[in-house]
């Protein structure tokens, strides 16, 4: 049953089905159009979303395992979900848009599970649900570090944004940093001295976080990069059988 | 092992249950390099821990603008939960350079050895413990 079903399209062999598949258990022309538009779409935004996939993982490596399963702040009226692999996020400004998609990588994290991915034939035989569960976890710890990473980078311009580049701007007091330390008052002294405390702990963090992105994107991630590079490959080479067998 | 030895083996082989465990072997290299391995799951509650800090730090940021207009109790608090944070990070990271040097003395793990190389700054950290906090 298993064979006659596999040699009924002759143009497609059984194994580069189980590659195409292995690459986007989900995969079709159309929705690969539809990630294209996707990364086209938020690349105006500055979410998590965008920062993850553009770096070392592509949305299209990370979509088989949050496929229907991208998390949507319910309570927030900005979200509008299309075809249920879509977001969107409209009307926000920066700082809306950042604390956002802090709360969009958490939920994200806290929902790619075992069940966010049902695999399709023949990719099913491959992969049983434990090694969906497995993939599950090596993306939400992929994801975790992105966040930390994410935000971590946020943090430098709102610190720019909240002080300025040249100029220390603060609602209480407005002083010129240029005056020199001797013209701060103590509350003023303090609150640099603050910064200068947070700026370091970012500091010692944002190294530990580089470099633990670092030993991922050349241990782990050269053997998930090749999945975003193969379907390229696939889909050009294979996209009318694909999408005969798709039918 | 590479998505390229896996992609030819799912090319060239006959035998499906030899595909299956090809897979299997491919994932476990993964999850070894994830730290995702039951056996070093206490590395990756320690790596855990860090990443989270920079939520923590995050909301640091978020009330240091209205800092000096802050009373002096909360000054304090805040300064207290700054030196939590850094506590936290310093004990982490030597426990996390401590069992991963353990690790890498007992069995040779390169990609370990590698993490350990970066993770500990040249041995920045062995010999800075807590600088932060004297600061």
């Amino acid at each position: 049953m298993l064979q006659e079903s596999i040699n009924e399209d002759k143009s497609v062999p059984f194994t580069d089905l189980i590659l195409i598949q292995l690459v986007n258990p989900t995969l079709s022309q159309s929705s690969v159009n539809k990630t294209r538009v996707n990364q086209t779409h938020l690349s105006g935004n500055a979410t998590i979303d965008v920062n993850v996939n553009q770096t070392f993982m592509s949305s299209q490596s990370v979509a088989p395992f949050v496929h229907n399963d991208v998390p949507v702040t319910p309570n927030h009226r900005d979200h509008d979900t299309m075809d249920g692999d879509e977001v969107f996020i409209k009307n926000l400004n920066d700082t809306d848009k950042i604390r956002l998609s802090y709360r969009v990588s958490s939920s994200m994290i806290r929902r790619i599970g075992a069940n966010s991915v049902q695999v399709s034939f023949p990719l099913d035989i491959l992969l049983s649900p434990d090694d969906i569960a497995e993939y599950n976890n090596i993306m939400s710890f992929i994801f975790r570090i992105k966040r930390s990473k994410f935000v971590l980078d946020q943090l430098l311009f709102i610190h720019k944004e909240t002080t300025g580049l040249t100029e220390l701007k603060v609602k209480s007091a407005s002083v010129n940093v240029t005056k020199g330390k001797n013209d701060m008052t103590p509350a003023q002294r303090d609150m640099k001295t603050f910064y200068h405390k947070l700026n370091l702990l970012r500091g010692t963090l944002i190294h530990f976080v580089n470099n633990l992105q670092h030993y991922v994107a050349t241990r782990v991630g050269d053997r998930l990069i090749p999945i975003t590079k193969h379907l390229t490959s696939c889909v050009s080479g294979r996209r009318n059988g694909v999408e005969r067998v798709g039918r | 092992m590479a998505w390229n030895e896996l992609a030819d083996e799912i090319k060239s082989a006959k035998d499906f249950d030899y595909l299956i465990d090809f897979h299997q072997r491919y994932l476990s290299s993964i999850r070894d390099k994830c730290l995702l391995n039951k056996n070093v799951s206490r590395l990756r509650l320690l790596i855990t821990r860090i990443l989270d800090m920079s939520m923590v730090l995050k909301s640091l940021y978020d009330i240091a603008p209205s800092y000096a207009s802050l009373g002096v109790a909360t000054k304090e608090k805040l300064n207290a939960n700054y030196e939590k944070i850094v506590d936290d990070f310093n004990q982490s990271h030597k426990l996390l350079t401590t069992v991963l040097h353990q690790i890498v003395q007992q069995k040779r793990l390169p990609h370990l050895e590698d993490l350990l190389v970066k993770l500990n700054y040249n041995n920045y950290y062995n010999y800075n413990a807590f600088a932060l906090t004297k600061k």
